[in-house]
């Protein structure tokens, strides 16, 4: 069944640069947020956002099916992260830069004073010590809502690894944050 | 069960990609295994820290699109072929008259072509027409090819003109750069971020106004183009009305002379 995304989806293949631009504001925030997961960089998430439009762009009027447009859109932007990725001296050190190195001496910042954004921060920080193909699966799954067959359709991978790739991601994110000593009982209720 | 099922299974529970059916049973295998029961429930708790992050507002959106200059050459030639012939006619002076019982097609003052014209009481045979359209056909094309180059240059010179424009821009961004690094100090950064911002957000407003400003004159050119190609058809229907009037006088003076014999 044709929806409005896949008329707008056609409209900018043959050509109509209203539609391309509306089809690239629907989707911009949701790729930004994508790559800002992944790199915890606004400057990467905005690298990563523009090469991956740019591609779409070239290559949208090869897209046979709009229906594909989805998971089309989200192996773009996961090639460009890996792409970027590799080309990119990661910096392991980010989780003690906001000060939440385990076993430190100074106290814990109290969780009436640790503000959502801060504990935003700190989790994403953990999200970047976690392996790139554990981080990519619990991105799409966490934060875009995707389907195991979306996202290993994505990934070119199985269900099973992906859903075993996410298994190992979540644990390895558990053991990060008691590493830095966050606990349940901080979180927002 | 091996252990790859095992995952999978609790994966698919966690994220409720069970059927109702399938998700009872699982509970119940659960009831018997609390040590899973326990590793699901600290994954939920990794669950609830991941979505303590929000969504951010991205930085604005400048994509440099390679393709959209191949776009706009594409819709180029089409409009350029339609309007060039026109074009080409109004701008290299076409005209079309009635002169001495014939036809004249001219182009330009210094050069004109004058069409096979038709002695009185005579019909010019189609082959000669042919004849004539063969013979002026390189003349014809080298003016069509002048007037599309003429076209393609305003075009470049625009085009120029925009990115010179750009570089400036740019240029005058790269100057307030170089001299906030020139006094930077820790204590600056904000006042660095604020000013990167700034540029950001004029390198775009920038950037709209050019397309914006490319687009109009680029529209209000066609708009000319199309008002010439409109009053140059009506006049060649006109002519070609009046031609054709005046054949059908002819036809019938002919006759009337053909019967009074």
């Amino acid at each position: 069944m044709e929806t409005p995304n896949h008329t707008l989806i056609r409209q900018a293949q043959s050509g109509d640069r209203r539609a391309l631009n509306q089809l690239f504001s629907q989707w911009y925030p949701r790729v930004y947020n994508m790559a800002y997961r992944y790199f915890h960089d606004e400057d990467l998430a905005a690298d990563v956002s523009q090469q991956t439009f740019v591609a779409i762009q070239k290559s949208l009027p090869q897209l046979r099916d709009p229906q594909a447009f989805k998971a089309w859109l989200f192996r773009t932007a996961v090639n460009c992260c890996h792409s970027l990725s590799r080309r990119r001296h990661r910096q392991k050190a980010s989780l003690e830069v906001i000060s939440m190195q385990p076993g430190r001496s100074q106290p814990i910042t109290p969780y009436q004073e640790l503000d959502r954004k801060e504990r935003s921060q700190i989790v994403l920080a953990a999200l970047q010590e976690i392996p790139d193909e554990q981080r990519e699966v619990i991105v799409m799954k966490e934060y875009e809502g995707l389907k195991f067959r979306e996202i290993a359709e994505i990934l070119q991978l199985s269900e099973n690894t992906v859903k075993s790739r996410l298994y190992y991601g979540l644990k390895a994110m558990r053991k990060l944050l008691e590493d830095c000593r966050l606990h349940k009982d901080l979180l927002y209720e | 069960m091996n252990n790859v099922d095992r995952q999978a299974q609790m994966m698919d529970y966690l994220y409720g990609e069970m059927t109702d059916q399938e998700s009872r049973e699982y509970e119940l295998w659960l009831n018997q295994n609390p040590e899973i029961r326990q590793e699901i429930e600290e994954m939920r708790t990794s669950q609830q820290w991941l979505a303590e992050v929000e969504d951010v507002q991205p930085q604005p959106l400048v994509v440099e699109l390679p393709g959209e200059r191949k776009f706009e050459r594409k819709w180029l030639y089409r409009v350029g072929a339609a309007a060039a012939v026109i074009l080409a006619l109004w701008l290299s002076n076409f005209q079309i008259r009635t002169e001495q019982g014939g036809m004249i097609l001219s182009f330009g003052h210094p050069e004109s072509i004058q069409a096979p014209i038709e002695e009185a009481g005579e019909v010019v045979p189609a082959a000669i027409w042919e004849k004539f359209l063969a013979e002026n056909r390189q003349l014809l094309e080298s003016k069509l090819i002048s007037m599309d180059s003429s076209w393609q240059g305003q075009l470049t010179a625009l085009q120029k003109e925009n990115q010179q424009q750009w570089n400036q821009l740019k240029n005058n961004q790269a100057y307030q750069v170089a001299q906030v690094k020139q006094e930077f100090t820790e204590q600056e950064l904000p006042r660095l971020a604020g000013l990167m911002q700034q540029l950001q957000i004029e390198q775009q407003e920038e950037l709209q106004l050019l397309l914006v400003e490319f687009w109009n004159t680029w529209q209000e050119t066609r708009q000319t183009d199309l008002q010439h190609i409109d009053y140059k058809m009506t006049n060649l229907y006109q002519n070609v009305e009046r031609n054709q009037q005046a054949s059908e006088a002819r036809v019938v003076d002919y006759i009337q002379n053909v019967a009074g014999r």
